[in-house]
């Protein structure tokens, strides 16, 4: 089980890389719908398999503690055989994996909290549109049931009606697509698994390409498209202040914008179906780990009671007690 | 007219009231929309939102013109921007039509936009 375990680890933690370096080229290049789902799926399959390697070295090392094994009825003797791994090891992946479950609960509540804001706000507001009047200039999506767009009049005034509808068409896709949805699934995905981290990036800008497409769909002008998001950032520009994380994110409008202006792009086949091998080969080791480990225990169940384990004093005084009563 | 492209079309409508300096009639904000949208379904949006308390209507030359009106939602503006404030410093589930452009990132965007070809 050691030597198999251990290239599982490694095989998901290579996997997990290989993830992360290709998603900003498939956000960068594949069609946005695509890559949305394969990064957002993807990402998610790979958390599931960075907390089910730590959670079958859990069971393995408090399987053989004889409280547990007794309450589960089986035998902790056999498990102990059987799982060759050093006890250090064992100890590791559940240190890791009570990480994992802290993280897990500190994004969730954060994300679940954002969520659960808009939501509120976007009830309290009677029209498609909400607009904030005297505020810096800018225009987002306010996710809800249903959702509502969200933007500044000073906006508004700066833009010619045609932008206007390339605006509200992308901020409405985001809606109809339920895009902060995928952006809260790889948020979650890396916080089970830091390494997963620069698929948030890759996240963003694809749902944001996914965005421009559907607005370019509706306006049928996919430079029209270009030339309103250079124009909104001129106008918003100047006005966001920028912090250094989201700095990285700047590039991302011109990315937007080129990818727009570039001839209609492949099905880039090989990129995303390199993406989605590299989340389901570990997701299969990962079954095959949860497998072995549930074979191991169900051995472990009926050699309960049936191997003659050292007795104990105590255990000696009850089977005397009930061969003479 | 599906209820998506309807309330899509309402978003428009009052985009353009908002974007307007003064009151608009019905015929300068079909004008204002363009895509060859009829003048029935214009008025009838504008009546929904009227009776919505969207926008507020008076006569001018015998003709209607609307102003929008702020809503509820609207005095809430300001937790709206602290809620999006409050995740800019990470990737949160909102997002901003641009966001965090610094002068480097202008620039790319300018040459990008400049090998459009000026079209």
């Amino acid at each position: 089980m050691s030597v198999s375990l251990l290239t599982w680890w490694g095989g998901a933690l290579a996997s997990c890389a290989g993830f992360v370096l290709l998603s900003p080229m498939v956000a960068r290049r594949a069609p946005a719908r695509l890559a949305s789902w394969t990064l957002s799926l993807g990402s998610l399959v790979l958390a599931a398999v960075s907390v089910a390697l730590p959670l079958v070295l859990f069971v393995a090392l408090f399987g053989q503690w004889g409280p547990v094994a007794a309450m589960g009825h089986w035998s902790a003797h056999l498990v102990r055989d059987r799982v060759s791994v050093p006890v250090a090891v064992l100890a590791l992946g559940t240190v890791v994996l009570a990480g994992q479950g802290l993280l897990l609960v500190r994004t969730a509540w954060r994300e679940g909290q954002a969520l659960s804001d808009a939501w509120r706000l976007a009830r309290r507001s009677a029209g498609a549109l909400v607009v904030l009047p005297d505020e810096r200039p800018t225009v987002f999506a306010l996710p809800g049931w249903p959702g509502r767009i969200v933007a500044a009049q000073q906006l508004l005034q700066a833009l010619n009606p045609s932008e206007i509808r390339v605006v509200l068409a992308h901020e409405q896709a985001h809606l109809d697509g339920r895009h902060e949805l995928h952006r809260a699934a790889v948020s979650l995905a890396s916080a089970l698994n830091p390494m997963l981290r620069p698929a948030r990036g890759a996240i963003s800008l694809a749902t944001e390409r996914w965005a421009d497409e559907r607005a370019a769909m509706v306006v049928g002008d996919r430079a029209l498209v270009a030339r309103t998001i250079g124009h909104v950032a001129q106008v918003c520009g100047r006005e966001i202040p920028v912090s250094p994380s989201m700095a990285a994110a700047g590039p991302g409008v011109a990315l937007r914008v080129e990818a727009l202006l570039a001839p209609p792009l492949g099905r880039r086949v090989l990129l995303t179906a390199t993406l989605a091998v590299l989340a389901l080969v570990p997701a299969g080791a990962a079954v095959h780990a949860l497998g072995q480990t549930n074979d191991l225990f169900q051995r472990a169940e009926r050699a309960y009671g049936t191997s003659a384990p050292v007795t104990t004093p105590l255990t000696s005084i009850s089977t005397k007690a009930s061969e003479h009563p | 007219m599906d209820r998506r492209a309807s309330g899509r079309l309402e978003a428009e409508v009052l985009a353009v009231l908002w974007a307007s300096p003064e009151p608009v009639s019905a015929e300068e904000v079909r004008r204002r929309l363009g895509g060859g949208l009829a003048h029935t379904t214009v008025s009838t949006i504008l009546a929904r939102l009227h009776a919505k308390g969207a926008v507020i209507r008076e006569l001018v030359s015998r003709n209607y013109v609307y102003r929008p009106v702020l809503d509820e939602a609207g005095l809430v503006a300001g937790r709206m921007r602290a809620l999006l404030e409050d995740q800019r410093d990470r990737v949160g589930v909102l997002s901003q039509f641009v966001a965090g452009l610094d002068r480097r990132a202008l620039e790319a965007l300018r040459r990008a936009l400049e090998g459009d070809g000026g079209r």
